[in-house]
Formats: structure tokens, C-alpha cells, sequence
């Protein structure tokens, strides 16, 4: 398609499509907040299955006003692998650790969801400045994507569960995601594959030394990986 | 055709490692495969020499000058660590039986892990685009991820579980600067083109100055692999002094080299 048509479809995108858009960034957005506030972590996994379908959801309707049907394939693949082939990973490795299985928070929950807050306004006062005067980058979607870049750091940097980490990690992860769609249409679509292979081994690779920690140390409580200290 | 054999090579050695009857065979073909490696990056850094540059593979792979640098580096640490693990294996395993069972099990595992991890890393400096090359950084981190918690020990598992979230949230925030990088081409090139070098470097004066300084921020200065990526956006990003964004550029190649020597 041609660049500067995408470009004025970025700019005045159809009504009912940017309406349906902030309708899945509020979601993607509540569901980086329902994770942080997750008390199980089964909980957590399913909420993180359901972030995935909204952004999923984000390229089905970015792919449709910009005709691109690179981004539906793209969703389709998002589907699969991060609300199948993740979450089943994932819960199975939980299930195997028969101890502990709530979350274990440094911070409590209520504490944690006021430093969320306080960082998705942070992302919201900042984004603007991001981009430069001039450009047809809509404001809102750049800022959700950092908000949960930031919500996926702090969830990472503040409990103790491995399985909790991982989340984390794979939050930061979709807030990039979600924020590649909505300002660049997504990356060449060889590169997306790429990027959810990755991820997919990383999980994998990730639950086996999950397991493994398990089986030494007979948790999965992180705090009790202490003994290496610069 | 030097690099497509170039990247083979290590991934061909590690086929072999998995099939392998035994040690002696693993120590000789994963030497013999960095021996080559070394030669093919010395025939690529004279080709290099001679025209500039070489594209190869429908313009997957490139390399210039300075990705020669980092390929001979890349070759020459990867042969000097084939050699030392002959004799640092032998001796980490002297009380094992590595003939059968899971002490051979154990010896696959290294050599096998070892020779993907020499893949990865030759892949980031020839690759051309920008998101093969996002993808093989993650690569090195999942490959070596089994080699840092080798001997299964409780500091083994620390280390190699501290290390993988480390490296996988700097390598999220370097996601997020190709992204940013694609975004200001996107803006200049239009939607859906190839996410290359050789696409970016021409038109890097016009990108867009203060994504491509965000783009390049977000990617970790402090990590021996990802300086090199940096290093050529800063390069590709300076072609015109008059240009403001070049500035920017000159400005920061300077202290990127610094922290490449620091590395």
C-alpha cells in the first residue's frame, strides 16, 4: 500500500475503529493492573491469556483500517502461541510446584497497584515528549504501551515467585508489542515470527530452570536466591 | 557465499555434536568447526577489504568493515574457548563415566549448547536486518542460558536465573529501540518496508532525530553484545555534518566507542 495513504489513515482513522482501539488499550492497560493485583498465580496466568487476545484484537482492528493482512496473521499467530502454547506452559509449570502458589509480593497488593498508578501517569505525562511535533502518532496508544512496559518492570522488580517474574517479563513484552502495532503497524512480518519464536523458547527454556531451581532448592521463591552478591 | 558458509558451519558442528558416539568426537569437529569459522571470517574480512562490502543471501546477510571487526573477534574468542573446553571439560568430568548414559548426556549438552550459542552471536554482526539481528541477542541469552547453570549446583541455578532476567529486560528495551528505529523509517520510507541497514543508512539524515535518539537510548550501552548494534546506528546515523541529526550522531559515536573499548 502506498506510505503517505497509511499515513492519512493514521491521522483520521474511521470513528467507530479508534473508538473499538481505546476500548482494547483501557483493557490491555486493566489487564497490567489485574496482574499486579493477582493474588494466585494461576489468576495471573489467565489474566495475562486475556491481555494477549486484546492485543491480538488491537492488530485484527489496526489491520483492518490499514488493509494490511500482515497484522491479521500476525493475530491468528498471537492466539496461538501466547494465549495457547504460554499459558499452558506456564500453568503447568505452577501446577508442578505443589507449594506456594499465591504470589508472595515484596510490596502489598494495595501499595503496589498506587506505584502502578503513579507509573502510568508518569507514561502519560511523558509519552507526548517521545514524539517529535509534526508526526501523525497518536498519543494515547504509545502511552499505554510504556505503562505497561513500566507496570511489566515493576511486577518483575517486586515479587518472588519465578512464575511472577515470567509474567512480568512477557507483560514488558506485550506492552512493546502492542506499541509496534499501533505506531509502526507492527514490524515486517519475518521479524514478528522471529520475535514470537523467541519469546515462545524463552518461556520454555525459562520453565525448565524454573524446574530446576524447584528441584534444588525445593521452591520457587526467588528471595531465597541470595547467595551471589557483587 | 563465505558467510552463509560462515553461519553453517557452527550450526551444522552442533547437528553432529547431537549424533556424536562420543567425547573424542565432539572435542575434534567443534575445534575443527572454529578453526574454519576463523579462516571464512579472514577471506570475508578480505573481500571486505576489496569492495567495501558484502551482501549475500538476497540481502539477509551484510557485512562492512566494522561488522568485520566484531566477526573476527567473535571467531577468534569462540576458537580460543573450543580449545580451553577440551581440557576444562575432560578435567570438570574426570570422575564421570562420559561414555554412556548421563555423563555423555551431559558432554552433548555443552557441546551442542556451545556450538548454537557461536551461531548466534556470528549472526548478529552479518545480519542486514535490524530484527534478525534483535532476534539472534535474544538467541545468545537462551543458548548460553543452560551453559551458565551447567553444573546444576544452587549458586549454578542463581546465576543462570539472575542472568536470563537481566538480559531478557535489556533485550525487551532494545526490542523497544528497534521498534522506535522502524517507526522513524516508517515515517520516511512508508509502511512495511524491509527492516535493513542498507535501507536505514541512506536515509538516516532524514529519520526523524529525536526517535532514532530515543531508539538508540533505549538499546543497553553496557552489554558486550549489544554495543556493536549501537556502534552501527551511530555510524549509519552520521553521514552529513551540516545535518542536525548527524550531530546528534557525532556527538554520541564518541562516547559509544568509548564504551566499546570499556567492554
Amino acid at each position: 500500500m502506498h506510505p503517505s495513504a497509511s499515513l492519512v489513515l493514521l491521522a483520521a482513522p474511521a470513528g467507530i475503529s479508534t473508538q473499538v482501539l481505546q476500548v482494547l488499550g483501557a483493557l490491555l492497560l486493566l489487564t497490567a493492573f489485574a496482574t499486579v493485583a493477582a493474588r494466585h498465580i494461576n489468576g495471573a496466568i489467565g489474566i495475562y491469556a486475556i491481555q494477549s487476545f486484546a492485543l491480538a484484537m488491537v492488530a485484527v482492528v489496526v489491520g483492518y483500517f490499514t488493509g494490511s493482512s500482515d497484522l491479521y496473521i500476525v493475530a491468528v499467530l498471537t492466539v496461538i502461541v501466547k494465549c495457547g502454547a504460554i499459558a499452558w506452559i506456564l500453568r503447568n509449570v505452577t501446577n508442578r510446584l505443589h507449594l506456594q502458589r499465591e504470589a508472595r509480593p515484596y510490596l502489598t497488593i494495595p501499595v503496589s497497584l498506587l506505584i502502578c498508578a503513579l507509573l502510568t501517569l508518569l507514561a502519560f505525562f511523558t509519552s507526548p515528549a517521545v514524539v517529535a511535533p509534526g508526526t501523525f502518532l497518536n498519543e494515547p496508544p504509545l502511552a499505554i504501551s510504556i505503562a505497561m512496559v513500566l507496570i511489566g518492570l515493576f511486577l518483575l522488580s517486586s515479587r518472588r515467585h519465578a512464575v511472577i517474574q515470567v509474567i512480568g517479563l512477557l507483560t514488558i513484552e506485550n506492552g512493546l508489542f502492542s506499541g509496534a502495532i499501533a505506531i509502526a503497524y507492527g514490524m515486517p512480518l519475518i521479524v514478528e515470527f522471529g520475535i514470537l519464536f523467541d519469546i515462545l523458547i524463552a518461556v520454555i527454556v525459562m520453565s525448565l530452570l524454573v524446574t530446576l531451581i524447584q528441584r534444588e532448592l525445593i521452591t520457587a521463591d526467588t528471595a531465597n536466591l541470595q547467595r551471589l552478591k557483587g | 557465499m563465505t558467510l552463509t558458509f560462515l553461519l553453517l558451519i557452527p550450526l551444522l558442528v552442533s547437528g553432529i555434536c547431537l549424533i556424536a558416539p562420543g567425547r573424542r568426537w565432539m572435542e575434534i569437529v567443534t575445534v575443527t568447526g572454529t578453526v574454519l569459522i576463523l579462516v571464512l571470517a579472514g577471506f570475508a574480512a578480505r573481500q571486505v577489504m576489496l569492495t567495501g562490502h558484502v551482501g549475500e543471501l538476497a540481502s539477509w546477510l551484510y557485512a562492512d568493515a566494522l561488522s568485520i571487526v566484531t566477526l573476527l573477534v567473535i571467531a577468534f574468542v569462540s576458537f580460543t574457548a573450543a580449545l580451553y573446553s577440551v581440557g576444562y571439560l575432560r578435567e570438570d568430568m574426570r570422575e564421570q563415566d562420559v561414555t554412556r548414559g548421563e555423563g555423555l548426556h551431559h558432554v552433548k549438552r555443552y557441546y551442542v549448547l556451545f556450538n548454537l550459542f557461536v551461531f548466534s552471536m556470528l549472526v548478529v554482526p552479518v545480519s542486514d536486518s535490524l530484527g534478525v539481528l534483535w532476534i539472534a541477542i535474544e538467541g545468545t541469552t537462551l543458548a548460553s542460558l543452560f551453559l551458565v547453570s551447567f553444573n546444576r549446583t544452587r549458586e549454578a541455578l542463581e546465576a543462570a536465573w539472575k542472568y536470563v532476567i537481566v538480559g531478557s529486560v535489556g533485550i525487551a528495551l532494545a526490542l523497544f529501540g528497534t521498534i522506535l528505529a522502524y517507526y522513524s523509517a516508517v515515517q520516511v520510507l512508508g509502511a512495511s518496508y524491509d527492516l535493513n541497514w542498507s535501507v536505514l543508512a541512506p536515509v538516516a539524515a532524514t529519520l526523524n532525530p529525536n526517535i532514532m535518539r530515543l531508539a538508540v537510548a533505549a538499546r543497553p550501552h553496557h552489554s558486550i553484545r549489544q554495543c556493536e548494534p549501537v556502534c552501527r546506528l551511530h555510524l549509519s546515523h552520521c553521514p552529513d555534518r551540516s545535518d542536525p541529526a548527524s550531530y546528534i550522531g557525532r556527538r554520541e559515536v564518541s562516547s559509544c566507542f568509548s564504551n566499546c573499548l570499556w567492554c
